[in-house]
Parts: C-alpha cells; structure tokens; sequence
C-alpha cells in the first residue's frame, strides 16, 4: 500500500474517523488505532515479517525496563545487548549474504578455494528504520534522556508508527514517545499544514522523480549502451530525482503524521542550497545523520580527539562510511560514504566544517554569485557521489565515470523518455524556485504567509492537484523503501 | 474538525470526485467500436450468420458486406484469442443462424496476450463495453481514467460536450457490418510499406512472449471455441491474412512455422474446421495493402470474395 495510493487514502480516512470521533482524547486507545494501523500497513507490505517486528519490539521494551532498574555495570551490559541485538539483526537480514559472498570473492582472489553458501533470506521491508529507532531507544534510555516507558502500546507504535515504517523519517524516542503519551485532540492549524505537505509531496513524487524514471531507468539499465552526453545528462539528474522521491515521501509521512497530531522529525531542508558538503549532510536524510552523528561520530570524535584533526578526520570517514553502508549490501555504498568522507577533508583543514552561515539573498531575491558557484560546485560533487551511490557495482562506476569523459563519443541525448525528463525538469526548476523564496519555512507550499487571501492559496493547491492528475508518471516505488 | 472536514470535502475531495466521475462518464459515452459492435451484437445477433473474430488484420481485411450471408465482423485492434473467445462465448447462445466462424490467426496471434502487450489498455474495453469478467478488482483494466494524461481529459471534456449535444465526437472507426473503414487506398499513408519494422516488432513481441508461454492457454481458447461450434453445427475456418512481401521476408522463420502449425493441428483433428493461409498469396498484389500487414479497401473485397466462394463453394 503506497502511500501516494488510493488504498492508502482510503485506508487513512478510515483511521482519521476512528482516531478522532469515537477515540477523540482518549490516548491510549488512540495509541491502539494507531498500532493495528501500523501493523495492518507492514502486514499489508511484508506480513511474513510481522513477527519478527513484534518479536524484537518486545525485546526492545523489556530492554529499556531492564536498563533503568539495573545498576550501571549491568545497564551497561542491557544496553549494549540491545545494540548488539538491532545491529546483528541488521546484519542478518540486511549484510550477511553479502559478507559471505565478499569473502568467497577475497579468498577465490587469493588462489583459495571456498565453497561459499549463502542462505535465502528475505530482507524485512523498514528494518534500516525501526531498527535504528529501537537501538536509538535504548541508548537514550541509558543515557538518561528519557524514562523507560513501560507503555507497551505506546512504545511499539513508536517503533512502528505507520508513516514512517518504511521509509523514515527515524524518529528519536525523545521527541516522539511523550507525544504517544499526551492528549491529542484535533489541531485544525498542523491538519491544514499536513495536508498541504502530503500535495507537496505528491507533487515532488509523481510529477517529478515518477516522470524521470523513464529516461533514467533506461539509462542505469544500459550504461555501456549511451553515450557521453546521455550519461552526463543523467549524473546531472539523478540527484534530482533521488530527492524529489525520497523527500516527497518524507513530506507525505511527516503531513501524515501532522494531521494525526504528531511532530515527525524533520528529514530535509533544502539539501541543493548548501554551499559545501558539510552543509549538504546537515540538509539531507537529517534522521539518518543526526542518528549517525549522536551515535557513531560522536563517541569516536571523543575517543580521537588527542591525535587532532587528523582525529577528526577519521571519525567523519567512518561516520561517512556508515551512512553510506547503512543503505544496503554493495561496496558502492562503502565507496560512497568513504567519497563524501574524503569531501570533509578539506573542510576540516580550512576550518569550516562546522561553520553554520545562514544564506542570505541579494536584491534581486537571488543567491549571491560566490553562493551561487559554491551550491553549483556542491551540487557537481554530490552528483558524482550519486554516480557511485546508484551504481550496481564499483566496475559499473568506473564503466559510467569512463564513458561520460569519452568526449569521441559525445553525441546526441540516447535514452528514450526525454519528454518526460524535459517536463520533469521543468517541474523541478519550479519545485527550486519555491524552495528557494520559502527556504527558511519547513517545507515550500507553507505558503499561508506568502499569500494570505485564501482563495488564491486555494487557486494554487487546485493548480497543483490537477498538475499531479494530470502528468504524474507511471507509478514507481519509493526508492528508499528498498533500503 | 468541522471546519477541516468542510474545506477538505466540499473544497477538495467531492469537486475532484465529480470531475472524476464526470469525465470517466463522458469518456464511457464516446461512440467507439467496442461500444458499436457489443449493441450490435446484442441486438442483431439472431440474425448473424458468419462471424469474423481477430485482430485489426480481420477487422480491416474482411468486409462481410461481400458475404452471400449476414455476416459480422466482431474483430478488434490487437484482440487476442482470449477475447475472441469471450465474444464469442458472450453471444454463441443468441446465434441460432450462426454457420461459419472466420477466425484470424495473425504471426503473433498462437503466442500473443493482450495483457501482455503494449496495447494491454485495450482490455477495459472489453470490461467496460463488453461486460467480461476478466479482472472485475483491477482498476487498470475497468477504468479509462485509471491512466491519463491531458489528451484523456481533452477526450473527457469532448465527450462531456457530446453528452450535452454541443460536439460530436466519435471513435467508431468501423461500418454497420464491423468492418474497419479508414484503411482505404486513398488515405494510405507515403510510407506505408512497414513491413520490416512491424516483423521485427512482431519477431520480439513473440519471443518475449514465448517466455510466457500462453500458447497453451491460447490453444485452449481455440478449443473451447471450435468445440462449442461443433456442438451447433458451425463450421471453424482459420485464416492467415494476406502480408505484404517485406513483412513476410522479415519473419522468424521458427515462430511462422509454429504459427502454421498451430493452425494446422485444429485443421486435422477437428471435422469442422478449415485452414486458409493467404499470407503469401499471389492473388494481392501491391495495391491492395493498406500496409505491410492490413489490406485497404479494395484488398479488402478481394479477400471477402475470397472467403465468401469458400463458403458458397461448400
């Protein structure tokens, strides 16, 4: 059930009358709908794995109590058992086949014959997500930022909160389990907000990342067939299309979750206007980073801060690293994280890595040139990145970066579905242009200050609706509900 | 809560239904060959006495106006054996004249699912005009709103206006007999000699559908068909159109041979059924081709006189 479908709609008007009419105010029921919502949309998707989803969030829940009633030795030891338990879960599910295969391939190099086996594992649909939710739970708890809850209810719909099952963004238990806990009436201002957010989304999904699909797709699936210029055109495009799917989505989950009263984390602001790589991860998948960060990069700034930058330097690489494994079981992933690592380097070293400097407009309501080059220049790098990311294999990489530099074979554009890419890309132009006048509000159609006379506001959302009726592409599924 | 419910109903969600059932209406009421020939059917079919089941090749290369008997063309573009086999089913019990079924058995046709090809949108016609039970749950195959662009809505908009009697618009391309009018001499377009492109076409559209493997599902449609006529005295002439040379050239030798063979096995173990196979026949010449693979008008009447000696001959 996709959440840009009719079934969800359906599915969602259902749950909105529930939650509101007969269970208005009551949490705790309203905690109920929300759960067997929740499961009946991973049921829905991927029913075979609900038990492992129970499974894990009652080991989860009896882990957080455990940690809070143990001394510290012992919490210690819960917690990190509880860590041990969602990353070799993740493992399992998500990197196993891949390590046996990695090693069968280093041993077969290096003239040793292994008969590796690999076993048939089916990879749960969300399990990046609500792992890292769960983990993220009990190290919070043990840190002493939020009490254990001993909420059974509320604790599972966090970990399995249906907008954001699938495909962020995470949630951190600190912000949103006291939501699961308070009173929720109908908030007529964030429904309205919500709303407007899920056609947004929608918007960016299917008139943008749904229509590039098609010359895309072609692209990806014949790389050595298209010449310099093809693919030159779609590492140009594919950021492009990457963000207009995943924060589309991440629009919808986050509207949905506002009209049911909820605060979903943010998961991105703006990533094409940052000026360097740095602030590209502050603006991109904010959930994932700001996890990685608390996590992984933190304790290994602190454990590396007497070699110096050099220190620095190494735990951003492996934070990098992570994030980019993090998406799934292909050394491109590696190669991406360490490539975005490396991008840090130079920032470390002029001190701006972590300089915050908010962007300011010129006159004209435009970017300043030297702002204007910087966003260009990351833009470029973050391409290139992508070429990695959405490569198959590091050889299909270097297959891609060789072809685009063979100037002998630039030709003509290749691939078919242009027309959609042109109309795409004139979507997306106005989607930047939105961006860019609304850059300091959540989102680009929180457009109640910028025209305040509703009826033109409404004008809008109509034009927007019959956009999306009319020259949506062909649906596709969300690119990071694979991961 | 009011207040939301009201501008999200009344501004949003019943303006878009309306339009929506509007248009999915209007685009109902256009005038099309599915439409056509199922109230013709529904109304006439006491009366038919040969009828004509196929692709676009029967419904532009057989004109039942020539026929010594009344005879319908119920073929439609890209119609497989399944919904030759629907229609037939549909209307076999209203046909107490029937005597003859002609039954195009194109290149593709003993591979072929129309679901399975790009004319794939084509099955909601048969849900929607035809009332086949095919797919009742999908929503693809039931709605013409289900995939749109602006033309869909263009369309929408001209049938609405038709509805109200300001425009008429129409997409029957087909006669009162079923036959298929706009291929004619005169209108054949410059270029018209197509005949590799749509072979190779055809050539990978048969390999891709061989992978599937309907062949045993179409034999079946075909058995079921033949075997229902058998039971009422109706007889089953099978028939390869005629092609044009550049078509015929650009065939996959193993597939027209299978073709041939399908065609040829219903012919030997069944009494009531004859095979034909025109498409290589001296008889057409460069002028009857409307195309590689469709005669025109005078093709068209060539061919029907054709079959309809056959039929007289008997």
């Amino acid at each position: 059930m996709a959440i840009n479908s009719f079934v969800f709609l359906l599915f969602f008007g259902i749950l909105f009358l529930v939650y509101y009419f007969p269970l208005k105010e009551k949490t705790g029921a309203q905690n109920v709908s929300l759960l067997v919502a929740s499961y009946f949309f991973y049921g829905i998707a991927d029913f075979k794995m609900l038990p492992l989803l129970l499974a894990l969030t009652v080991v989860f829940y009896t882990l957080g109590i455990l940690i809070r009633r143990s001394h510290e030795r012992r919490a210690s030891l819960f917690t990190t058992l509880g860590v041990m338990a969602g990353v070799a879960t993740l493992f399992y599910f998500k990197y196993l086949n891949f390590f046996i295969d990695s090693f069968a391939v280093l041993f077969t190099s290096v003239g040793l014959k292994v008969n590796a086996a690999t076993f048939n594992i089916v990879f749960p649909l969300g399990i990046s997500f609500f792992t890292f939710r769960m983990i993220s739970y009990v190290i919070e708890v043990h840190r002493g930022k939020i009490e254990p809850t001993r909420d059974f209810v509320a604790f599972a719909t966090y970990v399995a909160f249906f907008p954001t099952l699938l495909a962020g963004p995470i949630d951190r238990p600190n912000d949103f389990i006291p939501q699961l806990k308070s009173k929720r009436s109908f908030n007529y201002e964030l429904a309205v907000d919500g709303t407007r957010q899920i056609v947004w989304g929608i918007f960016k999904k299917m008139v943008i990342a749904d229509n590039m699909v098609l010359f895309l797709g072609d692209v990806w699936s014949n790389v050595s067939g298209q010449n310099a210029t093809t693919l030159l055109l779609a590492a140009l495009v594919y950021p492009i299309q990457l963000y207009a799917d995943f924060s589309g989505y991440s629009d919808m989950a986050i509207g949905v979750g506002k009209i049911l009263g909820f605060r979903v984390a943010v998961n991105f602001r703006y990533p094409f206007f940052a000026r360097n790589v740095a602030e590209y991860w502050r603006s991109w998948h904010m959930s994932l980073t700001s996890w990685v960060t608390d996590y992984v990069f933190m304790p290994l700034n602190v454990r590396f801060r007497g070699w110096g930058s050099e220190g620095l330097m190494l735990a951003v690489i492996i934070n990098m690293i992570v994030i980019g494994i993090w998406h799934g079981t292909n050394w491109t992933y590696a190669l991406f994280g360490l490539y975005h690592g490396l991008l840090f380097i130079p920032l470390i070293l002029s001190g701006s890595f972590g300089r915050k400097k908010k962007i300011t407009a010129n006159v004209y309501g435009l970017p300043y040139l030297n702002d204007f080059v910087k966003m260009g220049t990351t833009y470029l790098l973050v391409s290139v990145g992508l070429i990695m990311f959405n490569a198959k294999s590091p050889g299909q990489f270097v297959d891609f970066v060789r072809n685009v530099f063979q100037f002998s074979h630039l030709g003509a554009l290749t691939a078919s579905g242009l027309r959609a890419l042109a109309q795409s890309l004139f979507f997306a132009a106005i989607m930047f242009m939105a961006e860019w006048k609304q850059r300091d509000r959540e989102y680009a159609l929180q457009v109640e200050t910028v025209f305040p006379v509703k009826v033109l506001r409404y004008a809008i959302y109509w034009l927007l609706l019959i956009v999306i009726v009319l020259l949506s592409g062909e649906e596709q599924i969300f690119i990071y509900t694979q991961f | 809560m009011k207040k939301y419910l009201i501008e999200i109903v009344f501004y949003f969600l019943l303006p878009a239904a309306l339009i929506v059932v509007v248009a999915e209406y209007s685009l109902r009421k256009i005038p099309n060959d599915y439409a056509f020939k199922n109230q013709w059917l529904t109304q006439n079919s006491h009366t038919v006495e040969i009828l004509a089941l196929g692709s676009s090749s029967v419904m532009h290369d057989v004109n039942p106006r020539y026929f010594h008997k009344k005879g319908f063309n119920a073929a439609h573009l890209s119609q497989s054996m399944k919904y030759d086999h629907m229609i037939f089913n549909k209307f076999i019990d209203k046909m107490p004249l029937l005597e003859y079924v002609i039954m195009g058995v194109d290149y593709w046709s003993p591979f072929g699912s129309l679901e399975d090809s790009p004319e794939w949108w084509r099955v909601k016609y048969y849900n929607i005009h035809y009332g086949s039970k095919y797919y009742r749950w999908e929503g693809k195959y039931n709605y013409e709103l289900y995939f749109h662009n602006i033309g869909t809505f263009k369309r929408a908009a001209n049938g609405f206006l038709t509805l109200l009697g300001l425009k008429k618009e129409s997409h029957r391309t087909v006669d009162d007999a079923g036959y298929g009018v706009n291929y004619t001499l005169e209108r054949r377009p410059e270029g018209w000699d197509n005949g590799k492109e749509e072979a190779l076409r055809h050539n990978e559209m048969v390999s891709r559908a061989i992978d599937a493997d309907y062949m045993a599902l179409n034999k079946k449609y075909m058995e079921e068909v033949i075997l229902k006529s058998a039971e009422r005295g109706v007889k089953v002439i099978l028939v390869n159109m005629p092609l044009y040379k550049s078509y015929v050239n650009n065939q996959n030798r193993v597939f027209l041979n299978q073709q041939k063979d399908f065609c040829h096995r219903f012919a030997e173990k069944y009494g009531n059924v004859s095979y034909y196979d025109f498409s290589e026949d001296q008889r057409f010449s460069e002028d009857d081709f409307y195309d590689a693979n469709h005669l025109n008008n005078v093709g068209a009447k060539k061919l029907s006189l054709i079959l309809d000696s056959i039929i007289v001959g008997r």
